[in-house]
């Protein structure tokens, strides 16, 4: 599998927000107007200017103290930022459903929207298993780009540029999955490979951090495996047309024996 | 010339509000049909393709490229605005029926539930191997057979699950919808839309059928069919309105 990647280490995140101002930035996003919530993350969540947010997630962890000879074991909290933006699944659900054929996958893997394609229906959001996708004031869906056209520039993307503590690591998939491996030896848990394939299998957005806060820090962020939420609506979408097409057929048949029987009927009389 | 008793089976109201139902609901299956499958089938594409072509010029956009996402933007309008519309037309419809007191479709489903599945089974025989309808059947059949008010069922259900998902999915942004539950009002609108299509497929096929071609040309006509025809068909009702 061809294509660049990004791992993102968690472990490295200092919570600046760098990476989210240098997207909005880079990408001329609107400003957002700041407002309160239960934790640091700000905006809320992804927005159709703010196409990078770092989620700020709160963890218990045990913290020792060893005081002349005596040790003192409590529990604490600390918090992790994780930065987040379109995953570019390798097979995005968004662009298989859209029906404008609005969202192509570029050359280097980059799932991007364009926006003069894009008719508003909400079909990309509802497909995509990570909520990423969202919509203007014009309707329109809009989400990471990768910075395609910094990296077709022969650039990192924006926030990979501008991380001062070096959470982001542009690489190819390939590189990503063999870094994945030694990280995951060294006792790190990954998120990004193994998705199963409503996702194309992996995600180009791997993320790694340590294993004592893994299972409290992923789950909020991120599904454990991203399945086709739409599937009611794609199998009938895909059963529909044989069986009205059968049906249309039946109906040809069945009228053409109703009126060959009538006009024999009319013959005899 | 021989002259042909008629009687007045379908008012000019009903006749319109039929006309009228038929372009919009055709309009907006045709309409839903381009969103949901022109990315599936290449024939859609080059069917919408010639509309896109001048509108994606008139804005800018390069024609090869958008003229098909261009057409099913417009689609997409036309399929909200003529949906309001429908709504309008239908309720308004509905409405002037309970007003006037004139709901005859479900005459047929009142009675005992054993003369409802004898009718259904005559009805279903004749349509479908051309059994002649037994006459002791035939006294007793109102003005739409049992069958015609299964399938209105079908299509209220149908047309309600469209109507109401669509309406909130239209206001999803005012009534603060989240993506969970457009999701499934998204499904909702798609299983109406499928109902719907199973009641206009059960139609379309009574109404071409031989037996029913006085009912058709009567629907795009005058509204009238001959009293013999009639009493073969809707015996019990003419009694009721003394016509026979």
């Amino acid at each position: 599998m061809s294509g660049v990647a990004v791992i993102v280490d968690l472990d490295k995140c200092v919570g600046c927000r760098a990476c989210q101002v240098a997207c909005q930035s880079w990408n001329g996003r609107e400003a957002l107007i700041t407002e309160f919530t239960p934790d640091f993350t700000n905006p809320p969540d992804l927005h159709a200017n703010s196409w990078k947010v770092v989620k700020f997630i709160e963890y218990k962890y045990k913290k020792t103290l060893r005081l002349d000879g005596t040790t003192i074991t409590r529990e604490d909290y600390g918090w992790t930022g994780v930065p987040i933006n379109c995953m570019h699944c390798v097979d995005p659900p968004c662009s298989r459903i859209c029906p404008a054929r609005a969202i192509t996958v570029s050359p280097e893997g980059a799932v991007v929207i364009d926006k003069n394609k894009c008719i508003g229906c909400k079909f990309c959001g509802l497909a995509c298993p990570f909520n990423v996708p969202r919509y203007g004031k014009d309707g329109k869906a809009y989400k990471c780009t990768f910075c395609v056209d910094r990296l077709q520039a022969g650039m990192v993307p924006s926030c990979v540029a501008h991380c001062p503590a070096g959470v982001f690591t542009l690489t190819t998939l390939e590189e990503a999955r063999e870094i994945a491996k030694d990280l995951e030896a060294k006792g790190k848990v990954v998120y990004g490979f193994s998705l199963g394939s409503y996702v194309g299998d992996s995600v180009r957005w791997i993320f790694t951090i340590s294993k004592e806060k893994a299972d409290q820090v992923l789950p909020k962020v991120f599904p454990e495996k991203p399945v086709n939420i739409n599937v009611v609506k794609e199998t009938l979408e895909s059963v529909a047309p044989p069986i009205f097409g059968l049906a249309g057929l039946a109906i040809v048949a069945g009228l053409a024996l109703a009126w060959w029987r009538a006009s024999r009927v009319g013959e005899k009389k | 010339m021989k002259h042909v008793e008629t009687i007045e089976l379908m008012s000019f109201h009903y006749r319109l509000f039929h006309t009228l139902n038929l372009v919009l609901f055709l309009t907006l299956a045709f309409t839903g049909v381009l969103i949901m499958y022109t990315d599936d089938y290449t024939f859609l594409q080059i069917l919408v393709k010639p509309l896109g072509e001048p509108l994606a010029s008139l804005q800018g956009l390069d024609p090869e490229i958008y003229a098909v996402s261009t057409s099913l933007a417009l689609m997409r309008l036309i399929h909200r605005l003529i949906a309001v519309i429908w709504g309008v037309v239908i309720i308004f419809y509905i409405l002037f029926l309970l007003v006037t007191r004139n709901i005859r479709v479900f005459d047929g489903l009142l009675r005992s539930p054993s003369v409802v599945l004898e009718e259904a089974k005559a009805v279903l025989l004749h349509y479908t191997i051309g059994k002649p309808i037994p006459e002791e059947v035939e006294v007793k059949m109102e003005r739409h057979n049992v069958m015609v008010g299964m399938a209105v069922i079908l299509l209220i259900i149908g047309a309600g699950l469209l109507m109401i998902s669509g309406t909130l999915m239209v206001f999803s942004g005012y009534l603060g919808i989240t993506s969970d539950q457009y999701r499934v009002l998204l499904m909702l609108h798609d299983i109406g839309f499928y109902l719907s299509m199973l009641f206009l497929v059960g139609h379309l096929f009574a109404v071409l059928h031989p037996s029913n071609l006085p009912l058709l040309v009567a629907m795009f006509g005058d509204g009238r069919v001959s009293i013999e025809y009639a009493k073969k068909h809707m015996h019990a009702y003419l009694k009721k309105i003394k016509a026979i």
